[in-house]
């Protein structure tokens, strides 16, 4: 009776299911066809594994470059942003500063501003400033637009480690510096994995911020490197599939050895603007 | 005691500023001072080459009040919103109520659900746009297989569904966020709700609008807001996939805003775009914030 019942409950499971893994293996297999195999059998399994797409989406798409650009300004930003981020909570939660409410205050407002109603002002002042097309313009842009969300998890955290252990450590003659390097941030482990996977997942797919800082071919990031396909190879959609299984990997098996990290990571950041 | 609070006290307060010192800076050039700018510049005509901006009060408001592309874009971002709210609630509550107990296959479907969400918005884009292509794409050949020819479409170049197409796929990577939102929300209803019901006489259907319904309350005004504060900003999937459209089919705020500035070399306009986006958006946000203190 029982099974017979969770029969209507498996069928609305599977079939959206479907909808999330269709999309995937379509592109899997596809990634792996010529052109016209594809036209002919979109659904199908290719014939032959054949490697060119990958071949010529790294290398002659030039995805070789862009993954490093990647590598460097995701890298560079999350390890600034951790820094910055942390010290900023450390300073306005663990000591009592004047106008430590009002900075607060002024770093989270920004959580619910979109990045769209600046960025063409940004793009604006990059020029100004010689800092567009420039991987280290898109990495100070980063910071500056994660800082929020960030701090907000740091110092939620940091709130509540009680005082006491401070306390005890000042009247051991702790530095604020150590209190910070020795005391609170190996309390911290949990914001700082959460900080660093919702920023990886955030800035490793971004399109938007280097969609107006870099026209430089030899400076672009993944995903508009990926969207250069869309004109190069208009009629060459399996090079464009090798392109996104390229880009999309190195995430998608982090969050599948890491879901439980992934999932509290990036739901605590739906809440962001 | 009072003498070392106060010692104390002095060295923390001296030191602690350097921490913020990076942080603020940062924060203030890189991101206080665009949204500023922006503001200030919905004031201003520019058209990206004259040296000097020149002060029209206004008129870019005024001018956006009497554009219909303008319209068209709110109309368009709205009707985007609606879709993306309705259905990402819909079956993400549904789907969540089928799997927030836990188990292993539960968990299954649960990490399969959010996978969408590590996925770059550009890959996204690119996928769909694929499944939607008229000729080649893998929905109208779907069709055509299962003998509903009829029902196939130039799914991103019909003026009528174009939209709605793209609001599906914000859908599709958006519904995992509202299963793990729902789910977490459903794990905190005490079970003995639940049986104190039963003993009442109340059967399933009962039992979810007269206990778990009442009882998500917070947790769906949340999807609600989040999903709606994503709708408003849509950007991504409608740039990847049409760019706005030709005619302005799929425009929606945040790419006619980037047209205005990129296309066309309306800067003092595209801000004036800029900071009604950001008006409806705080709004949104102020509303929300109101809303779950009452709850509490």
């Amino acid at each position: 009776m029982n099974k017979v019942k969770k029969i209507p409950k498996y069928m609305v499971l599977s079939l959206f299911a479907i909808l999330i893994i269709f999309p995937i293996y379509m592109v899997i297999i596809g990634s792996f066809k010529t052109e016209k195999e594809l036209y002919n059998n979109v659904f199908g399994l290719p014939s032959m594994l054949n490697m060119d797409n990958y071949r010529e989406a790294f290398f002659g798409g030039g995805l070789n470059k862009y993954f490093v650009n990647s590598i460097v300004v995701t890298g560079v930003s999350i390890v600034m942003i951790l820094l910055l981020a942390s010290m900023a909570a450390f300073a306005l939660t663990r000591s009592r500063i004047k106008g430590s409410k009002m900075i607060y205050l002024l770093f989270i407002i920004g959580i619910a501003i979109p990045p769209q109603v600046a960025i063409i002002q940004l793009a604006l002042q990059m020029t100004n400033m010689h800092l567009n097309n420039s991987l280290l313009g898109l990495i100070f842009t980063y910071v500056a637009y994660e800082l929020p969300f960030s701090i907000f998890i740091f110092y939620g955290f940091m709130q509540e480690i009680p005082h006491e252990i401070q306390e005890a450590a000042m009247i051991d003659g702790c530095s604020n510096f150590q209190m910070y390097r020795r005391v609170i941030m190996p309390l911290s482990k949990g914001p700082v994995a959460t900080v660093m996977i919702f920023n990886l997942v955030a800035i490793w797919n971004d399109m938007i911020f280097p969609l107006v800082l870099i026209s430089d071919d030899a400076l672009k990031t993944l995903p508009i490197g990926l969207l250069r396909f869309k004109g190069m190879y208009i009629s060459k959609n399996t090079v464009m599939f090798a392109g996104v299984i390229i880009i999309s990997i190195p995430l998608v098996v982090l969050y599948l050895c890491l879901q439980k990290q992934f999932i509290r990571g990036i739901s605590q950041g739906a809440v962001k603007g | 005691m009072e003498e070392m609070d106060k010692r104390i006290n002095k060295r923390r307060f001296n030191t602690t500023y350097l921490f913020l010192i990076a942080p603020l800076a940062i924060y203030t050039v890189f991101f206080v001072m665009p949204n500023v700018n922006s503001l200030i510049f919905s004031f201003y005509k520019w058209d990206g080459i004259a040296p000097a901006k020149v002060f029209v009060g206004f008129d870019n408001y005024i001018k956006m009040a009497n554009d219909p592309v303008f319209w068209k874009a709110i109309l368009n971002t709205v009707k985007y919103t609606v879709t993306l709210v309705v259905f990402q609630t819909l079956i993400g509550l549904l789907l969540a109520v089928l799997i927030f107990k836990t188990s292993k296959i539960h968990n299954f479907f649960r990490t399969l659900y959010f996978l969408p969400s590590v996925l770059s918005a550009v890959t996204v884009g690119l996928i769909w746009g694929f499944i939607y292509d008229p000729n080649m794409g893998a929905l109208n050949k779907f069709l055509e297989a299962i003998g509903l020819e009829n029902l196939t479409h130039s799914w991103l170049s019909d003026e009528k569904i174009v939209i709605y197409a793209l609001a599906f796929v914000h859908v599709w990577v958006g519904v995992g966020q509202s299963v793990v939102l729902f789910v977490a929300g459903l794990q905190n209803i005490p079970y003995e709700l639940y049986e104190s019901a039963r003993i009442d006489g109340a059967g399933p259907w009962k039992q979810f609008t007269r206990v778990t319904m009442p009882m998500l309350r917070s947790t769906t005004l949340i999807v609600l807001v989040l999903t709606t504060i994503g709708g408003f900003k849509c950007f991504d999937y409608v740039f990847v996939m049409t760019g706005g459209g030709a005619t302005h089919s799929s425009e929606v705020l945040s790419t006619f805003l980037y047209k205005e500035a990129y296309a066309y070399s309306e800067f003092g306009y595209s801000a004036a775009i800029s900071v009604t986006l950001l008006i409806i958006v705080s709004i949104i946000t102020v509303v929300q914030m109101r809303l779950l203190r009452k709850k509490t």
